[in-house]
């Protein structure tokens, strides 16, 4: 006698939706207008994150001369980048030829978001390490292999150079990153289980979170 | 073997619907007065049992939560309360409880309370106040008009600032000087911020009225 299977729509469900091409998005995400967000691959946005894909530029009233068309993507972010818990990244936003405009957010590959952060950075360039509880003011620029130290805050407009570390309230440059800095050293000897360093190559990180 | 067994019985009714129902009670929508022109976004949360009061264009970005269960809150004209940001707190930490009476929380016109800050219950905040990312306004600490608390920064309880005060990250204050054209800029910049949300942030007011 066949019994019903009493396991009823017991498939196991991850907490993340992966995509096609590797990115794994936390259902419990809070993200709005999906449509303006790219993710470059194999990227990771953890639960309670919060993208802010709607706040976008503005339709220009007269189409472009040259017939190019508007892209309307508000934040792109690369492969191999990693969104925290509770980060909230919002396009930043200001009076722009008398018009208040918000300017597409780019976060680039092998980028560590830490948890509760609020990022609302014009970029954020590869191998960046951003520490936990961090707040990126509007349009700060932030280039190649820096790291952010926890409870930070990067000034509105600040362009911080490559290799520099950046720590305080009001945030400033503290020192360099040192020559080994994304350099995985103990990759070849131990395969501890990490197998990833700040600013260095996250797919490892990527691959065991799941 | 299996013939001697009773055959379950079709639990038809223990069967869940496709439709997953959330068990936890929905909190009960708090009297409220929006003005129609004020955006609320579709996850903003409005809770409590006092009067909440929203003015013309104002901006409760989603996931913000106003709570008005110690007192009414009152939230003026312009105002912009972005994602995660806390106006009336919850159990405030204002350990005297030795006036009572209903402690207003009043939010002037124009206020921008940024993400993850916290406005506590009783608090009032003057025109064109500034709370930034994290920035803490404990209960019943009132701010003077153009007060900026920066990201992390802190107002303690009963704590009363006086107009263009800074309060900075390390705690640190300073009275800011005003510049008149600077202030004028930020204004104009502001309404076009606040007039630009009706673009991009779909309102749901109408499921709190």
């Amino acid at each position: 006698m066949a019994t019903r299977p009493t396991a009823t729509r017991k498939t196991a469900k991850g907490e993340y939706i992966e995509t096609d091409s590797g990115n794994k998005v936390s259902r419990k995400a809070n993200i709005s207008g999906t449509p303006n967000i790219t993710l470059g691959g194999k990227t990771v946005i953890m639960a309670d994150v919060h993208l802010r894909g709607d706040l976008t530029r503005p339709k220009a009233a007269t189409p472009d001369p040259k017939g190019a068309k508007q892209s309307s993507t508000s934040i792109s972010i690369g492969r191999c980048t990693v969104v925290s818990t509770g980060t909230v990244i919002r396009p930043p936003g200001r009076m722009s030829r008398g018009v208040y405009t918000y300017y597409p957010m780019k976060i680039g590959d092998n980028v560590f978001v830490g948890p509760n952060c609020v990022i609302q950075a014009a970029s954020i360039s590869s191998h960046v390490h951003i520490s936990e509880n961090c707040v990126l003011q509007p349009l700060c620029v932030i280039k190649e292999n820096v790291k952010i130290l926890p409870h930070t805050v990067v000034p509105a407009n600040m362009v911080v150079p490559p290799n520099s570390v950046v720590g305080g309230r009001p945030g400033r440059i503290v020192g360099e990153v040192g020559e080994g800095y994304g350099v995985s050293v103990g990759a070849v000897a131990g395969g501890s289980g990490e197998g990833w360093v700040e600013g260095g190559d996250l797919r490892e990180l990527v691959r065991i979170i799941k | 073997m299996s013939s001697t067994d009773p055959p379950k019985p079709p639990s038809t009714t223990a069967r869940p619907s496709s439709k997953r129902i959330s068990t936890v009670p929905t909190p009960p929508k708090p009297p409220t007065s929006i003005h129609p022109t004020a955006i609320i976004a579709n996850h903003a949360l409005l809770i409590g049992t006092h009067l909440i009061t929203i003015g013309a264009h104002t901006v409760i970005h989603p996931y913000a939560r106003i709570i008005s269960t110690e007192g009414p809150v009152t939230i003026g004209d312009g105002c912009v309360i972005w994602e995660k940001a806390t106006v009336g707190m919850m159990g405030g930490d204002s350990s005297s409880d030795g006036d009572e009476g209903v402690l207003e929380t009043k939010l002037d016109d124009n206020v921008v309370i940024e993400s993850c800050a916290t406005v506590g219950m009783g608090a009032v905040l003057g025109d064109g106040c500034v709370v930034e990312g994290f920035g803490v306004v404990e209960g019943g600490a009132t701010l003077g008009r153009r007060c900026q608390v920066q990201a992390f920064a802190r107002v303690k309880a009963k704590e009363v600032l006086t107009e263009h005060t800074i309060v900075l990250g390390d705690g640190r204050r300073r009275v800011s000087k005003g510049c008149e054209g600077v202030e004028r800029g930020r204004e104009v910049a502001h309404e076009k911020m606040v007039r630009d949300f009706e673009r991009v942030v779909p309102s749901v007011s109408v499921k709190w009225m």
